[in-house]
């Protein structure tokens, strides 16, 4: 950097008259870079604020949540999602090895607070067992996982699941089912089983 | 060193004969802030060091209670609420900024404003009042913080009581004594530190009056029913602003907190004492003036970038950002003329600590604000937000910049304010080297805990799942570097400690009696002297031109250095206008805050339950805010819009997620839960390093006083309606109250007899009401907090 000094500056003297309590004051230029990186950052900032929010090729924030929420959905539930709610939709998940899986994720991010991550029940009850409490068949399961039950002992998750994440979970939770984990004791009624997974890789005409 | 009488002024007035007057400079006040420094300093770091612990190891407080040698239990007197890290951690930031860093700046500030003015302080008396006011409000702070008085507002948890206290301190007596010491300086320019003084003062002012406007809930009881309240309910206020507004209002504080308390101060002190210890003219007098003007003018506007991706609407949020990413050169301007400063010095750094802790201390401060503005793009920050790496920034601007710069001024005063030599230089070079190796260590673990648990958050699987669903495991992962934290934390303080050692073997070897010596310099004449006119050096360029160029010579400046009100009213201009660009339409303008009709306000207990929350400090680790990006709603449910707020005073947004997003808690889990949990998270959730609110589980609610907290709600504009303004609130609340117990009771809780009036339900009828109201029917006729939407 070069030195150099206001008019009337000695170089180790410093600006005449800028004398503070024995502290002294060059004139020294600012930096060249120091100008550059400022001008740039302003233009970019102006340059950025105009495109952001006044440029229909940059989307809002909203809209930006949209898109990734429908491209993961599509991901995600794109096989399932064409089944109606309901016994059959869960059957046919039971029926896949990685949808079941899919189940379980949904179980551990929601359920093992209560029905610990084995589903041997503790505040819930056990789900490992015959034993079912405001059950007795598939629909009742997606039912209380729905709207809760006992009083919002089980809270309900319609705002907290989609559909798919309901089918996906009830399936997860019906196929432990038997497993007999000694956890909580069993509570309420013994109920028929479950229909038989369904298997079939019978492609189902798609809903459009 | 302090030539008196000495033509310093350039420009005299031939015609004017001096006459000089004589006078000494008050060292005493200066002793004692430097002393209270760094007490405050060790108290600081100590609950630093204490909440980094609670944070690894957060069972430390029921396990010193369990201690038992031989049936005596040496611990058991521990109490839970105040050691708790909700309450705790507002104490360690407050203790840190107003404590350690707060004495800090006055004692720069006493110390060079009488030599840069070559005048006494205005007043002895005032200067006292100063002192033991600040000590009075930080004491205060000690004491209300840990029983869960707080406004619940980041950095401006003390409440009503303590903010007028501070109001007074800050304007009426250091306000009053600086601005009357500028007025009779004997010097006739500002030198650059002052004018950092300048911005320093009036602007803390107005962000302290502005973001602590309330209601004070006990008043409001004692007006309404003559009965005096409880110490809680006295010392509760609501701020007038809520939901967005509050938000923006917080952080437009809290933001200028840090540009206003711990960087423009700092910078004075850096402008005076750093060229004082290198012994160095300063590099660059035009880059003062453009890059303290920049500085003051932009930073005000970058409070928004604390906000990013939340419901404040998003031009709020680009001003934020694109501010902050201006403001990277202004705040490198004083990085640049620090270091600059030092050239011809250099080899004066390997043997000076003073010098040392100020190279460092700078350093971090160009690290810290290039990180700054790189934090505030809103890509990097969907990253940061609410993890540690917050956290790791500002601990390198706090322990660096501020740290750094005051332990180098710290010892640079002590042989000059006890009048001996330092009692060891070794020991503060050990000092130094100690505290450097804990800082980096600090900050390097909590980077990568921030990083990490970014992250992490973040993570999809291939089929579309959370690959970490569980909020916990985000947690635990972290500890190791937790455990670092600590190691850092304790080397810090270690560092202090040895310079609490060396200071008091200075002040042991003191003069009998500290020598004052007496100064003389002529009194500034009324008229200002002759300024040189800038002429314009351009040719073939029109008026304008010329006129830009003149003004570009900064000539004009000289002249405003000279004048302390027109300097003063410039930097109120320059401060004021980025606040009210961005608060005013916020305020106005409707559509910022679209009204959502299901919105209802909280039912009595509810509102209850929500003081508690902020009591316990909840907000210190929960957040209440989902950003809308699909890995957030996708763990926490859909995300959170500015209508849903409009009845939080104050907002509860939260600024990282040790635990979970609590936006939208409302229903997720059952009451017995929530109650299961508070008696001990481990009941629960194995992992969580959530402290025990036992506390709460059987501490009574004072039912009779909610009526006050409604009615002082109801004074800010939420809409209770006539029935709680007949004094219904408390039966209202008893009913709720019974209903919860009740149902807790069914799911296998304890007798409801026995819940029903304790705090924990009015919680739980808080968490239960949590976002949802989003999904009620609008209007609501019932209070039943837990109604489901009709299908």
């Amino acid at each position: 950097m070069a030195e150099e000094h206001a008019p009337g500056a000695q170089h180790d003297e410093g600006l005449e008259g800028h004398c503070y309590d024995g502290i002294q004051e060059y004139d020294n230029p600012i930096p060249g870079w120091w100008h550059a990186i400022f001008y740039l950052c302003v233009l970019f900032s102006v340059c950025y604020a105009v495109f952001v929010h006044m440029s229909p090729l940059w989307p809002t924030r909203e809209q930006r949540y949209v898109t990734a929420e429908t491209r993961a959905l599509d991901a995600q539930f794109a096989e399932i999602r064409q089944y109606p709610m309901g016994e059959e939709k869960v059957l046919r998940i039971m029926g896949q090895q990685k949808w079941i899986e899919m189940g379980a994720s949904v179980f551990e991010g929601n359920c093992v607070l209560c029905h610990k991550a084995d589903g041997s029940g503790d505040i819930g009850v056990n789900m490992t067992d015959e034993y079912y409490k405001n059950v007795t068949d598939l629909d009742g399961v997606i039912e209380v996982i729905t709207n809760g039950a006992a009083d919002g002992a089980m809270p309900s998750h319609k705002t907290i699941l989609n559909e798919n994440e309901i089918a996906l979970v009830a399936a997860y939770v019906a196929s432990l089912r038997g497993t007999n984990l000694p956890g909580k004791e069993p509570e309420g009624e013994l109920i028929p089983p479950f229909p038989e997974p369904i298997t079939d890789d019978v492609e189902v005409p798609s809903e459009g | 060193m302090d030539q008196a009488g000495t033509q310093t002024v350039g420009i005299l007035d031939p015609r004017v004969e001096p006459e000089l007057e004589s006078f000494s400079y008050d060292d005493q006040i200066v002793r004692m802030f430097t002393l209270a420094t760094l007490a405050w300093g060790i108290v600081a770091f100590l609950a630093g060091v204490l909440i980094a612990t609670l944070m690894a190891y957060p069972s430390l407080v029921p396990d010193l209670q369990a201690i038992s040698v031989g049936g005596f239990e040496p611990f058991a007197w521990l109490p839970g609420g105040p050691l708790s890290f909700g309450r705790l951690r507002p104490l360690h930031t407050n203790a840190a900024i107003f404590a350690f860093a707060g004495n800090g700046i006055f004692a720069a500030i006493y110390y060079s404003t009488q030599r840069l003015c070559k005048a006494r302080m205005f007043s002895d008396l005032l200067g006292r009042l100063h002192f033991w006011g600040w000590q009075l409000i930080i004491v205060s702070a000690a004491v209300t913080l840990p029983l869960g008085m707080t406004q619940g507002k980041e950095y401006a948890e003390l409440e009503w009581p303590i903010d007028l206290l501070i109001a007074i301190v800050w304007v009426g007596f250091f306000g009053v004594n600086f601005f009357m010491t500028l007025a009779r300086r004997r010097e006739r320019h500002l030198y650059v530190a002052l004018w950092f003084y300048i911005a320093t003062i009036v602007t803390v002012a107005l962000l302290h009056v502005f973001n602590n406007l309330w209601v004070p809930a006990g008043i409001v009881h004692w007006a309404r029913t003559g009965e005096a309240p409880s110490p809680d309910l006295f010392m509760k206020s609501y701020p007038v602003y809520a939901g967005v507004q509050d938000a923006l209002m917080q952080w437009w504080y809290g933001h200028n907190a840090v540009a206003f308390f711990l960087t423009t101060p700092f910078l004075g002190l850096m402008y005076y004492f750093l060229p004082k210890a290198a012994n160095r003219p300063v590099f660059s007098y035009r880059l003062s003036i453009i890059h303290f003007w920049s500085l003051v003018f932009i930073y005000i506007w970058a409070g928004p970038h604390h906000l990013h991706w939340t419901a404040l609407p998003e031009w709020a949020s680009t001003l934020g950002m694109i501010f902050s990413v201006m403001l990277w050169m202004p705040s490198w301007g004083g990085m640049i003329n620090g270091l600059l400063t030092l050239r011809g010095a250099w080899h004066k750094v390997a043997t000076d600590p003073v010098l040392k802790f100020f190279v460092v201390g700078i350093t971090f401060y160009g690290m810290s604000t290039f990180e700054g503005p790189l934090l505030s793009i809103k890509a990097v920050n969907s990253l940061s937000h609410y993890t540690d790496w917050t956290i790791a920034h500002v601990h390198s601007g706090a322990l660096g910049w501020n740290g750094f710069m005051t332990f180098g001024m710290i010892y640079w005063l002590m042989p000059r304010l006890f009048q001996t030599e330092l009692y060891s230089k070794k020991l503060a070079a050990l000092h130094f080297w100690i505290a450097t190796i804990g800082m980096v260590l600090y900050v390097l673990a909590i980077y990568a805990a921030g990083i990490t648990q970014g992250l992490m958050w973040r993570a999809f699987d291939a089929t579309g799942r959370l690959t970490y669903p569980d909020f916990v495991e985000t947690v635990t992962v972290l500890i190791p570097m937790y455990w670092i934290r600590v190691i850092g934390g304790v080397l810090y303080l270690s560092g202090a400690l040895i310079g609490a050692w060396n200071m008091y073997k200075t002040w042991k070897s003191r003069p009998r009696s500290y020598e004052v010596p007496v100064h003389s310099a002529p009194r500034l004449s009324a008229e200002p002297p002759a300024y040189p006119r800038a002429q314009s050096r351009m040719t073939n360029v029109v008026g304008l031109g010329h006129a830009s160029d003149k003004f570009l010579q900064a000539l004009w400046h000289r002249r405003l250095e000279g004048m302390t009100f027109k300097f003063t009213v410039w930097v109120i201009i320059a401060v004021s206008i980025g606040g009210i660009i961005e608060a005013i339409p916020m305020f106005l303008v409707r559509s910022n805050v679209p009204s959502i009709a299901s919105v209802q306000p909280y039912t009595p207990l509810e509102l209850t339950g929500r003081d508690i929350y902020i009591a316990e400090g909840c907000y210190n680790c929960h957040s209440q805010m989902i950003r809308p990006f699909y890995w957030e709603t996708k763990r926490y449910g859909e995300y959170s819009k500015p209508g849903e707020f409009v009845y939080d005073h104050p907002f509860q947004w939260g600024s990282r997620r040790i635990g979970p997003d609590l936006a939208r808690e409302g229903g997720r889990k059952s009451d017995i839960w929530h109650w299961l949990h508070f008696e001990d998270p481990r009941n629960v959730t194995p992992n969580s390093i959530m402290p025990a609110y036992t506390w709460l589980l059987e501490d009574e609610l004072r039912f009779d006083e909610i009526q006050g907290r409604v009615d002082a709600m109801a004074m800010l504009g939420v809409p209770y309606g006539d029935a709680v303004l007949d004094g219904a609130a408390p039966e209202m609340a008893r009913e709720q109250a019974a209903e919860i117990a009740a149902r807790l009771e069914g799911q296998g809780g304890p007798p409801a007899a026995d819940t029903q009036r304790t705090k924990a339900i009015a919680l739980i009828a808080y968490m239960q009401r949590l976002g949802t109201d989003l999904y009620r029917e609008p209007p609501v006729a019932q209070d039943e907090e837990v109604e489901d939407a009709a299908d």
